[in-house]
């Protein structure tokens, strides 16, 4: 393919992925079966209080019976502050949970079932840390099979056992 | 392999949230939507462009790894017992998620080492290639 249309499908591709991005934020709230955390910051989690909610929260506080969370909205801004009761797992203020349960109140939750998406800070750092490595690790395989043709502005493997099309071609 | 990276591209939230994004461009905007098979297809689309021929081969090769990452987050643990909207824009529904697992689980690391480790073992001495 030319480079003038890999360039135009590539631009036309990233504006509908752009568009797609659009799409989902614009729809993503009134298909989330849960409040998310940008409509605990419009409407107040008052709104929600009775019933059955899945929530995402950053735990600050650890006692006997009950866990206290920050709910977070997109900009990462605290929408609301809970206290859950019912967490049967360890964890640790810095870890994330997941909690599932009846909203009892607009700061009170009682937790049905619980997720420890990650128990405390070094869980977070160790699973980022994980997924830094293996990253690091698949491209670096990448270029050990494939190289940057400048000429062509393109990929291409570094060994071809074949000759390309269009060498093929120049010798005819 | 690559084509596994790209749902996680929506990591660049890490660096610049979705709401510094929504600023910068004036209008909604959620990079969550490279993680859904949506996202994965045009991705692998612009993924294979960057060759200058056999689009269609790249294309393949991408979305495959790029629906494997997928598939593996389908099964990942949701408090509710349903997966994450992943099929969009196909379809918003959150199927049954068997909750196997959290990322920050060692367990998770020592399965997928595991499994590389026989799979490159069979490939390299266990399949004849003429």
């Amino acid at each position: 393919m030319r480079l003038a249309s890999r360039i135009t499908i590539t631009i036309i591709l990233l504006t509908t992925l752009g568009g797609l991005c659009v799409h989902y934020d614009t729809t993503y709230d009134e298909n989330w079966p849960h409040p998310t955390g940008d409509q605990f910051q419009e409407q107040s989690p008052e709104q929600f209080v009775g019933e059955r909610v899945l929530l995402f929260g950053e735990v600050q506080t650890v006692d006997a019976d009950a866990i206290t969370i920050h709910v977070t909205d997109d900009n990462d801004n605290v929408a609301a502050e809970l206290e859950v009761l019912g967490i049967e797992d360890r964890v640790k203020p810095g870890g994330v949970v997941q909690v599932y349960g009846v909203l009892e109140s607009k700061t009170k939750l009682h937790a049905e079932q619980t997720v420890v998406v990650n128990r405390d800070p070094s869980a977070t750092i160790y699973k980022l840390g994980a997924s830094v490595v293996g990253l690091l690790l698949a491209v670096a395989y990448f270029f050990r099979q494939w190289q940057i043709d400048f000429q062509k502005l393109a990929f291409k493997p570094r060994t071809t056992k074949d000759p390309e099309p269009e060498e093929v071609h120049n010798r005819g | 392999m690559i084509g596994s990276i790209l749902p996680d591209l929506n990591r660049v939230t890490l660096i610049v949230s979705n709401g510094t994004l929504e600023t910068l461009l004036g209008i909604p905007f959620d990079l969550d939507a490279l993680s859904t098979l949506g996202g994965a297809i045009i991705l692998a689309g612009i993924g294979s462009m960057v060759v200058a021929n056999q689009h269609r081969r790249m294309f393949a090769a991408l979305f495959a790894g790029a629906l494997s990452h997928l598939f593996i987050d389908g099964v990942k643990a949701y408090a509710d017992g349903a997966a994450g909207m992943w099929l969009y824009p196909v379809s918003w529904a959150r199927h049954p998620t068997p909750s196997l697992y959290v990322s920050s689980d060692p367990a998770v690391l020592t399965a997928a080492v595991l499994i590389t480790v026989t799979v490159v073992t069979i490939d390299r001495y266990a399949i004849q290639t003429t």
